[in-house]
C-alpha cells in the first residue's frame, strides 16, 4: 500500500483536522435535561482566556479517524498486487572462474549475471524476495533464504567467482528444494547447458557468456636439488584460441624478477616453460600477460620453494659383511639421504639379533640372521615361495619376490606382526610391544638372491621414503585448488603434553580457520587461490600456496549466450485471489457509512 | 385519558388516601364535621320548626310524646385539585409525561367515585391556567406540555385560584429553582390535603457516570458540556437528594405528603409501590 499516493496521504491529513476539531470544537453528544441548575451550571465559572485542555477520546473522536482512515486506505489505491505476486527468486549463480571472464564488451559474465538477476527482481512486485545459491562442490547460499534485494545485492558485491570445474547439479537440487514451498528458479551462467543435460524442470537457463580466446596456466612446479640447493621451475601454458597469440612470462620473487619469457604461442598451443631459479627465493610470484586476454585467474602462479626433507641413516652392520655393503650400496644411490650416527639417525639398521631401544622417533631395521651362531645358521632354512606379502602396507608396494630365493630364515620368538610369510614362516614383520617403528627382516641376505633381485631397493626405498613421510612437516608446497592437502605434525600417534593444547591455525591474509590438532593433519579441500600458512599455536609451522589450474575452465571457446525456459511451470511461484482493492472497497464503504452512522447515533439529540 | 386502561384499572383498584378527620366538602361520601344525612346517628335532640321531618324519630313519640329528631353525621364530598405541571421539564421522557397525565386522569377519577367535582389545572404558560373537569377529562391526552415558566412563578402571580379546604395534589418533577420552604407553604394554604408527587426519569433520579455530555435544559434551552466523571455525577446526586429532603421536611411541616416516582415504573407499580406507601392510595 502506498500512502505515498498524494490522495492517500492528503487522506491522511483528515486524522489531525479531526482531532483539532474534537479539541477545539466539542461536540458532545447533547442530552435534555430538566434541571440544569442541579448540574453545578449556575457555578461554573468560566476562567479568562482560553484553557488548554486534554484531547478528549470519545468514542466519537475514535469512529470518526477510524472512518477517516478507512476511507483514506480507499483512496490510496493500495496496491495489493504485490501482496498476491509475490515472487520468490532462487537465483543459482555459476561460479566457476571462468564467470570473471570479460566478455568482448568489456563488461564480465560476473557482471552480467548480477544484472539479469537485478533486472529480473525490478520486474517483480515489490516484496519479492530472493536466494541466492552459488554452485560448486559444496553449494553455498550467498544470500537467503528469502532475504529482500538489497540484501543479496550487498553480498553479490563481493562475489568473485573462483570455483574450478565442477557439477552444478547439487546446487539445482538445493535451489529446486527451496522452490518446493513457492519459487521461481533461474540458473545464470557462462556456458548452456546442452539439452541431453538433465537439469531439473523447472529451472530457468541464462547463459551470458561468449566464446572467447585465453591464455592459461594449466601445472607449475617448483624442484629442488638436494646437492646444489639450486631449483627448476616448471610451467605449462596453453593459448585455448583460435589464433596465435604473444605471451610475457615473468617470474618475480618479491620485487625482483627471477626470469621472464616472451614466446609466440600458436592458437591451440600448449607450451612447456622450465627456469632455474637460485636457492633461497622462497616464494616466486609468475604472472602472464598477453593483450585481451580475458580471464586473469589462470594468468598468475604463486610458488613456494620446497624444503628439502632429508633423512638421516645410521648402518650399523658390519661394513665389511655383505649384509653391510649390500645395504650401503642402495642408500648411496637414493637422494635426500645422509648417514648419521645411530642415537641421531631418523633410521637405523641394525643386526637383527639386537633388540631396538623404545623411542617414539626411531625406526629400525633388524636384519638376519637373527641368531648368528653358526648351529643356528645351518639349522635356518631357505624357501623359494611361494611368499604372501601384505601388499596394503606402503613398505611393500611394488615388492614381488618372483624368483627370490629368501634364506636364513630362522624361528621368530618375538611378538611380531609379519608382513611377508611363507607358510608360518615370518620373513619380514613389524615388532610388537616398542614405542619405536621397528621391522625385522628375517634373513641371511649372503645365502640368499634378494639383493640381486629388483625388489632389494624398492624395499630400500620404501623404507626411507616411508620414514621421511613419518618426519613431521609440509610433505608438499605448492597445491592445485581442491586439491587434499595432508601434513604430519608430530611423530608418532601422541603429541607431548608441552604441545598438545596448543591451536592450530590456517591463515590466508586476513582469514584463517582452525584445523584439527592430530599426528596427520588433513586441511579440506581449499576453493581459493593464494598462499597458505601454518600457525602451531604463535608459531609458523609451514607455508604452502594453491594456484587455479584447470583447463576446462580456462577453455572459454565454447562458452555461448543463450536462454531456456524452465519445462515445468511453478504452479506454486505465487498465489492469486480476486482483487483485493475490490474487496477493500466492498468492505470498507459499508464499514465507513456504519462508522459514520455510529457517530451520529453518539451524537444524536437525546432527551434525558 | 379517561379510557385509559392503566388509569381505568387504577381507579378500580385504589381510593383515596384521605385523612379520617372531617373535612369540609358537598354532601358526599365523607363525614363532615357538622351533622348531616349520613346514615351514621350522632344524637337527639328536639324537633324544631323547619327540621326535616324525615329525620323525626316516631318511635321516640310514641314513647314520649316528645317530637326528637335523629341528628346525622354530616356526610361530605371532597374538593380535589389537581395542579399538573405542564412545563417541557415533563417531557424529557415520554414516559414522565404519560404517567403525570396517568396519575390526574387518576385522582379525577378516584375524585369523581365519591362525588367529587374534580379539577385539574394545567400549569403552563397561559394565565389563567386551564383547567379541566371530569367530563372534559379526555383532553388530557392531548394536553401538550409546551410551558416554559416554572410552578413556583405561577405561584407567585396567585394562580391558580385554589378553593379552600381542597384536597390539593400537585404532580410535578420539581426540579425548576425554588425555595421548597416557600413552595410548600403556597401550595398548602388553604388546602385540607396536600400531596407532592414528584415524577422523575430514572437517569434524573440515578444518573449514570459517561463521557463529555452536552446538558440541554429542556425550557430556557441553557447549554453546558460536561464530563459526567463520577464526582459531577455525585455532586448532582447531593443536589437532587437535598432539595427532595427538603421538599419532604416542609411538607411534614404542613402537614402534607411527598412522594417520588420513577417515570418508567408506570402507573400500576407507581400506585402500588409507591403511593400506597405514603397513603395518598388504598387499596379498595
Amino acid at each position: 500500500m502506498y500512502f505515498a499516493n498524494p490522495i492517500g496521504l492528503l487522506g491522511l491529513l483528515s486524522l489531525p483536522a479531526i482531532a483539532i476539531i474534537h479539541l477545539y470544537h466539542r461536540r458532545f453528544p447533547p442530552r435534555l435535561v430538566a434541571g440544569l441548575h442541579l448540574w453545578g451550571e449556575e457555578v461554573r465559572q468560566p476562567t479568562a482566556g482560553r484553557k488548554r485542555e486534554r484531547l478528549p477520546i470519545t468514542p466519537s473522536l475514535l469512529l470518526e479517524l477510524l472512518a477517516a482512515l478507512v476511507l483514506s486506505l480507499i483512496l490510496s489505491q493500495p496496491r495489493f498486487g504485490e501482496m498476491d505476486e509475490v515472487t520468490h527468486l532462487i537465483a543459482v549463480l555459476d561460479n566457476s572462474a571462468s564467470m570473471g571472464a570479460t566478455g568482448a564488451e568489456g563488461v564480465s559474465f560476473r557482471d552480467q549475471a548480477v544484472a539479469q538477476i537485478r533486472s529480473r527482481m525490478e520486474d517483480t512486485s515489490r516484496g519479492s524476495v530472493i536466494t541466492v545459491i552459488l554452485t560448486g562442490r559444496r553449494p553455498v547460499m550467498l544470500a537467503g533464504p528469502a532475504v529482500e534485494w538489497d540484501v543479496a545485492r550487498q553480498a553479490l558485491a563481493d562475489w568473485r567467482p573462483t570455483a574450478t570445474k565442477h557439477d552444478v547439479l547439487s546446487a539445482l537440487d538445493m535451489a529446486s528444494q527451496l522452490a518446493e514451498n513457492g519459487g521461481e528458479v533461474l540458473f545464470v551462467t557462462d556456458s548452456m547447458p546442452s539439452e541431453k543435460e538433465q537439469l531439473q524442470k523447472n529451472v530457468e537457463v541464462v547463459s551470458v557468456g561468449e566464446s572467447l580466446s585465453n591464455l592459461a596456466f594449466t601445472a607449475a612446479r617448483w624442484t629442488v636439488n638436494s646437492t646444489t640447493l639450486n631449483g627448476q621451475i616448471f610451467l605449462r601454458l596453453i593459448n585455448a584460441g583460435p589464433r596465435s597469440a604473444d605471451v610475457s612470462i615473468v617470474g618475480r620473487s618479491g620485487t625482483s624478477t627471477v626470469f621472464s619469457s616472451k614466446i609466440t604461442l600458436a592458437g591451440g598451443a600448449e607450451r612447456s616453460l622450465e627456469a632455474p631459479v637460485p636457492g633461497g627465493l622462497g616464494r616466486v610470484d609468475i604472472r602472464l600477460e598477453s593483450p585481451g586476454d580475458p580471464l586473469s585467474i589462470d594468468n598468475r602462479v604463486t610458488l613456494i620453494e620446497p624444503a628439502i626433507r632429508t633423512v638421516s641413516v645410521a648402518n650399523q652392520l658390519p661394513a665389511d659383511s655383505f649384509s653391510g655393503r649390500s645395504f650401503q650400496r642402495v642408500l648411496d644411490a637414493l637422494p635426500d639421504l645422509r648417514r648419521a650416527p645411530a642415537n641421531g639417525a631418523h633410521l637405523v639398521i641394525a643386526p637383527g639379533g639386537e633388540m631396538p631401544e623404545s623411542r617414539r622417533d626411531l625406526w629400525w631395521l633388524g636384519v638376519g640372521p637373527l641368531d648368528p651362531s653358526e648351529e643356528s645358521r645351518k639349522a635356518a632354512r631357505d624357501l623359494l615361495g611361494p611368499f604372501l606379502v601384505e601388499k596394503r602396507h606402503s613398505l611393500l608396494d611394488g615388492i614381488l619376490l618372483s624368483g627370490v630365493v629368501w634364506a636364513g630364515v630362522q624361528p621368530v620368538e618375538l611378538g611380531v606382526a609379519p608382513l611377508i610369510s611363507a607358510g608360518p614362516q615370518k620373513l619380514l614383520s613389524q615388532l610388537d610391544g616398542t614405542e619405536s617403528t621397528a621391522f625385522l627382516l628375517n634373513i641371511d641376505l649372503q645365502r640368499s638372491n634378494l639383493t640381486e633381485s629388483p625388489d632389494w631397493p624398492i624395499l630400500l626405498s620404501n623404507l626411507v621414503e616411508l620414514r621421511r613421510e613419518s618426519l613431521p612437516g609440509l610433505r608438499r608446497w605448492n597445491y592445485r585448488l581442491n586439491e587434499d592437502i595432508v601434513f604430519r605434525l608430530f611423530e608418532g600417534a601422541f603429541e607431548s603434553k608441552e604441545t598438545a593444547g596448543r591451536p592450530l591455525t590456517l591463515k590466508s591474509g586476513d582469514e584463517s580457520r582452525v584445523l584439527a590438532r592430530s599426528a596427520i593433519v588433513e586441511v579440506p579441500p581449499l576453493d581459493d587461490a593464494g598462499v597458505y600458512t601454518v600457525l602451531d599455536g604463535d608459531e609458523p609451522f609451514g607455508e604452502f600456496a594453491v594456484n587455479y589450474f584447470d583447463l576446462e575452465e580456462s577453455t572459454l571457446t565454447n562458452l555461448r549466450s543463450g536462454h531456456r525456459e524452465a519445462t515445468v511451470e511453478e504452479e506454486d511461484a505465487h498465489f492469486e485471489i480476486d482483487d483485493p482493492y475490490t474487496w477493500l472497497i466492498l468492505v470498507g464503504l459499508p464499514l465507513i457509512i456504519l462508522l459514520a452512522f455510529s457517530d451520529w447515533f453518539l451524537l444524536r439529540p437525546r432527551k434525558a | 385519558m379517561r379510557n385509559d386502561p392503566d388509569v381505568l384499572r387504577a381507579a378500580s383498584m385504589y381510593q383515596l388516601g384521605l385523612p379520617r378527620m372531617p373535612v369540609s366538602g358537598r354532601s358526599g361520601e365523607l363525614l363532615g364535621r357538622g351533622t348531616g344525612t349520613s346514615l351514621e346517628f350522632q344524637e337527639y335532640r328536639e324537633y324544631m320548626p323547619g327540621d326535616d321531618i324525615r329525620h323525626l324519630d316516631w318511635s321516640a313519640y310514641a314513647r314520649s310524646d316528645a317530637l326528637m329528631v335523629r341528628l346525622y353525621r354530616e356526610e361530605i364530598s371532597p374538593r380535589m385539585e389537581v395542579l399538573l405541571d405542564t412545563s417541557r421539564s415533563m417531557t424529557t421522557t415520554s414516559n414522565k409525561m404519560l404517567l403525570a397525565k396517568q396519575l390526574a386522569a387518576t385522582f379525577s377519577l378516584l375524585s369523581g367515585a365519591i362525588g367529587g367535582r374534580p379539577i385539574i389545572w394545567l400549569l403552563g404558560d397561559e394565565r389563567p391556567p386551564r383547567s379541566l373537569f371530569l367530563e372534559t377529562l379526555q383532553a388530557l391526552e392531548t394536553t401538550s406540555f409546551e410551558g416554559q415558566g416554572s410552578l413556583d412563578a405561577l405561584l407567585a402571580d396567585h394562580q391558580p385560584p385554589m378553593q379552600r379546604q381542597s384536597v390539593r395534589v400537585v404532580i410535578s418533577d420539581f426540579l425548576f429553582p425554588h425555595d421548597p420552604e416557600t413552595l410548600v407553604r403556597r401550595l398548602a394554604r388553604d388546602a385540607s390535603v396536600l400531596w407532592l408527587i414528584q415524577i422523575l426519569t430514572s437517569w434524573e433520579a440515578n444518573p449514570e457516570p459517561g463521557g463529555g455530555t452536552r446538558l440541554i435544559d429542556v425550557e430556557t434551552a441553557r447549554e453546558t458540556d460536561l464530563y459526567l466523571n463520577r464526582k459531577v455525577v455525585s455532586e448532582y446526586r447531593q443536589r437532587l437528594g437535598h432539595l427532595q429532603e427538603e421538599l419532604a421536611l416542609h411538607c411534614r411541616r404542613h402537614h402534607a405528603t411527598f412522594a417520588t416516582l420513577t417515570a418508567e415504573s408506570g402507573l400500576a407499580v407507581s400506585c402500588r409501590e409507591e403511593l400506597t406507601q405514603v397513603e395518598i392510595l388504598r387499596t379498595t
